[in-house]
């Protein structure tokens, strides 16, 4: 049995006092003052051991109790053995910082896959936090800082029968994560570029969860994880020593086999949110790279073969080539289960202003919006990137006169 | 942009100038010019979704079955989004999930995957206590449709109602086996293209009851069922829809004593180019009232030259590029366009059979109609305003040219045409024959007019105009289509199975 040692955070001075058998959670100490930082109960654990057992077969009620962090209230940080890790061209969440690990078991390995989502082993654990910053501009979360509110943390366990998805709601004090199928409907603010943004932060329950982690192999659909692909990792990560390269880190610990020389890997571009001041000094090719990636890593596991949305034509993957696919890229192709009203086609090249693509990533009408889950703000940086783009094609059949 | 939209047949025809289209002020063209064009009158609305219109047949909106039961799931009105959304994720084989009386903010869509763990469930039943007493209002929710449910066997809906949900109301996906019934999907307020799109909408299932309910609307469909088979619909009442009640890329469907009105369009019956491989034949329309189906047309226009919004508002019932079509018994009256098109995909688009189409074609689908027997039906008061865009040509081709007048019912006779010249011989494609012929019979004294004469020849060019008028053309018969029928839980639903009292039902025997 693990003990739990009560930490109590105060801020800027850190006071820990032991209980025992960890039992209520009243610190004892006054209420917090509105408008400081919280004083918050975090539990330690003093062992490091993942809870396996349970991970494999049971939904517990509190994240904690699978053991997968040092600290009760930090799931962004001090993994029990886990593998932080980040993607290039990361999936638009309602401006969420994101926070990923994952635990393989010991003496376990994910099988490198080119185009698809890493083999990973029975027993695998990927753990997904999602971060609300009070600005976007400070971005970062501390338990004993008020500038970032945890939202959510989403497991996604590789059990013997397949894939399942917990996600687990981070109460409003951030001291604890409870298995929440159901979901919730959360009132949210940001400041993003000086401006606020009111809105409702949806955390999806589990049926929404295998909407867009679904495969559609042909016999069924099985549940899968998303980002941990080559193309989307194979990028540099700071593990404290300095920047290296994610997939060679893996290889070297012994997580991942299969892995062929980096020049052979898929690469997709870095594309975060500061980038878009860059979009005017990209070139054509660094256009079409970026949206790319973007595309793939936020519509292609519905748009993408085996997806939900595989059947609309529009196929997003990074590595469909646009010379010759361009119809599966929306170019002047009719959408077959959408009437926009005034726009006709997916992709007009040179007419982003008339491209449904980019109208439907351009809106927060949830009649209209793309993607259809997991976004009820407007990512003003990648519709810049889909928007230059789109004028940056070469004229179609479909394209306005010049 | 280039226009791409309505290029339909007639659309390209010579000797059809602009201008004449400004002078468009048409009169009445026989079948009595007393049509009505007020279906969309706002005292003839529902004050709220807890009332229904006075003239539901008997028992639809207040029927009270039992929803409950030993071992129900009771939802909790006081959270109810929490409470439904666990009883949907955690259904089991034979779960009962009950909602209770009350309107409810719904905060999301509810979905109900049957395959989110283990064996795909088999057999869960939604209810409510009523569609005048359960009311899910999902205007306040963060998700696009109002209930989803996929993957899954034999589930059953009934005494609720689905109001306002942004996209559509109920979905149901990869299904087999859905009895929905006693159930309303509604949109208030005047017809506005920002209604959800189908109100009660299986797609890509199979064995499909859908009955008893009420659709009102929809900017798209009320009831739509696609891309499925063995399906009946019947004794739904549909209004203020764009599309009353449509049957699309499906097979073995049976329509019928529905009351369709106030819609745009009626009843629909349609076979698209959607290249999936699911296309549709063998679908029956009888002993429905379709009448004042002449709400203006609030779809989204869309470069989808099959989309509902070409319905030309004042249309009763439409067959589009579809196979083994059999319409009988239906009363059909006070439409401000016609009682019944029967037309190729060409209407929709004259390049069908060109290049753009060759997968499509490959792929099964044909933008064809054969073997359509439109017979016994009750027509009147037709044609008092016929208006549309798509059709615009085709009004004018009528009402100018000398001895034609505008018809009760159009065929539009082109894709026939080219069949029977041997332009569709590169498909495989010869003259119709006896059996794939269209036929009007005995539907009383109703004109009929084609555009295109199937008899005269096409020539390179494409079709030749050679329209037609009159209260006989086209008189042929089929032999009756089979009934449609489906299995839901073990049990055998259908015309002449479990209905023997309805009026075709017991003759079909």
């Amino acid at each position: 049995m693990k003990t739990l040692i009560r930490l109590s955070l105060m801020a800027g001075a850190v006071a820990l006092a032991a209980c025992g058998g960890g039992g209520g959670s009243s610190s004892g100490g006054k209420a917090p003052e509105a408008d400081k930082p919280v004083a918050k109960n975090c539990q330690i654990s003093e062992s490091s051991d993942v809870n396996w057992t349970a991970l494999a077969s049971e939904n517990l009620t509190k994240l904690s109790d699978y053991n997968l962090f040092a600290s009760s209230c930090d799931p962004t940080r001090d993994a029990h053995g886990g593998m932080p890790y980040d993607l290039n061209s990361p999936l638009f969440t309602d401006y969420t910082s994101k926070y990923r690990f994952v635990f393989i078991p010991d003496g376990e390995a994910a099988a490198y896959q080119q185009n698809d989502v890493f083999d990973f082993p029975v027993g695998t654990v990927i753990s997904k936090t999602f971060a609300m910053p009070a600005e976007t501009s400070h971005r970062g979360y501390s338990p004993d800082e008020s500038g970032e509110r945890l939202l959510e943390t989403r497991l996604l366990i590789h059990r013997a029968d397949g894939w399942t998805a917990l996600p687990y709601k981070w109460n409003a004090d951030g001291t604890e994560a409870t298995y929440t199928p159901q979901g919730a409907q959360l009132p949210m603010s940001v400041v993003h570029n000086g401006a606020q943004q009111n809105f409702t932060y949806v955390v999806p329950d589990k049926a929404q969860c295998k909407q867009c982690h679904s495969y559609d192999n042909g016999d069924t659909n099985v549940f899968i994880p998303i980002g941990p692909k080559a193309r989307h990792l194979n990028g540099d990560f700071d593990y404290g020593e300095g920047p290296v390269n994610q997939l060679t880190h893996w290889q070297s610990e012994g997580l991942l086999t299969g892995l062929p020389l980096l020049e052979n890997v898929d690469q997709v571009p870095v594309y975060k949110d500061a980038d878009a001041s860059l979009l005017d000094g990209y070139s054509d090719q660094q256009l079409m790279d970026a949206a790319k990636g973007y595309l793939d890593a936020n519509c292609s596991h519905c748009h993408g073969v085996g997806g939900t949305a595989a059947y609309t034509g529009l196929q997003l993957e990074f590595w469909r080539a646009y010379s010759t696919e361009k119809e599966k890229h929306g170019v002047c192709k009719s959408p077959i289960a959408y009437d926009q009203g005034e726009m006709s086609y997916d992709v007009v090249p040179g007419d982003a202003a008339n491209s449904i693509l980019h109208f439907r990533m351009n809106t927060t009408n949830n009649q209209d919006s793309m993607p259809r889950l997991g976004r009820g703000l407007i990512h003003q940086e990648g519709v810049a990137l889909i928007e230059a783009w789109i004028n940056s094609l070469p004229a179609e059949a479909c394209s306005p006169a010049s | 942009m280039q226009n791409n939209r309505n290029k339909g047949l007639v659309g390209a025809l010579p000797g059809l100038a602009a201008p004449m289209a400004i002078a468009l002020v048409m009169t009445g063209c026989g079948g009595g010019g007393s049509s009505s064009s007020g279906g969309a009158k706002a005292d003839d609305k529902p004050a709220s979704a807890y009332s229904y219109p006075a003239d539901m047949p008997a028992d639809v909106a207040t029927k009270e079955m039992a929803c409950g039961g030993e071992d129900a799931i009771e939802l909790d009105a006081n959270n109810i989004t929490d409470s439904a959304k666990i009883a949907f994720l955690d259904a089991q084989d034979g779960d009962v999930i009950v909602f209770p009386e009350g309107k409810f903010n719904l905060q999301d869509t509810l979905t109900l995957d049957g395959e989110l763990g283990g064996a795909r469930v088999d057999g869960v039943t939604i209810c409510g206590q009523g569609m005048d007493k359960t009311i899910l209002d999902f205007s306040q929710s963060v998700g696009d449709d109002g209930l989803f449910i996929t993957n899954i066997n034999n589930v059953e809906i009934f005494g609720l109602a689905v109001t306002e949900a942004a996209n559509n109301a109920i979905k149901l996906q990869h299904a087999d086996g859905v009895k929905i019934h006693y159930t309303a999907t509604v949109w208030q307020g005047e017809p506005d293209k920002g209604n959800g799109a189908y109100g009660l909408y299986p797609v890509e299932s199979k064995n499909v009851l859908v009955e008893n309910s009420y659709v009102r609307g929809s900017a798209d469909a009320g009831v739509y069922v696609g891309q499925s088979e063995n399906i009946v619909v019947r004794n739904n009442v549909a209004e203020y829809n764009v599309a009353g009640i449509e049957i699309e890329n499906s097979r073995n469907a049976d329509m019928y004593n529905n009351i369709a009105r106030y819609n745009t369009g009626g009843l629909l019956v349609f076979d698209l180019p959607i290249g999936n491989g699911a296309y549709g034949s063998g679908v029956r329309v009888f002993g429905n009232e379709v009448y004042e189906n002449n709400t203006k047309n609030f779809a989204n226009s869309s470069s989808n030259p099959g989309g509902v919004h070409i319905v030309p508002p004042g249309t009763g019932v439409i067959v589009l590029s579809t196979d083994n079509v059999e319409i009988f018994d239906n009363t059909i009256e006070k439409h401000d366009t016609l009682a019944v098109a029967v037309t190729s995909y060409l209407m929709a688009d004259e390049d069908a059979f060109g290049a753009d189409y060759q997968g499509i074609i490959a792929d099964g689908w044909l933008p064809l109609v054969r073997n359509i027997h439109v017979h016994d039906n009750s027509i009147a008061d037709t044609g008092a305003n016929p208006n549309g865009a798509l059709i615009q040509d085709l009004i004018l081709l009528f009402s100018f040219t000398e001895g034609l007048q505008w018809s009760h019912i159009i065929y539009d006779g082109a894709a026939e045409q080219l069949a029977n010249t041997g332009a569709l011989m590169g498909l495989g494609i010869g003259a119709y024959e006896a059996g794939d012929k269209v036929c009007f019979q005995n539907n009383s004294g109703a004109t009929i007019g084609y555009p295109y004469d199937p008899a005269t020849s096409a020539t390179e060019a494409g079709p030749t105009l050679s329209p037609a008028f009159g209260t006989d053309l086209l008189d042929c018969s089929h032999e009756p289509l089979p009934a449609a029928s489906l299995v839901f839980d073990g049990v055998t639903y259908g015309c002449g199975v479990d209905d023997t009292t309805s009026e075709h039902c017991a003759a079909s025997l």
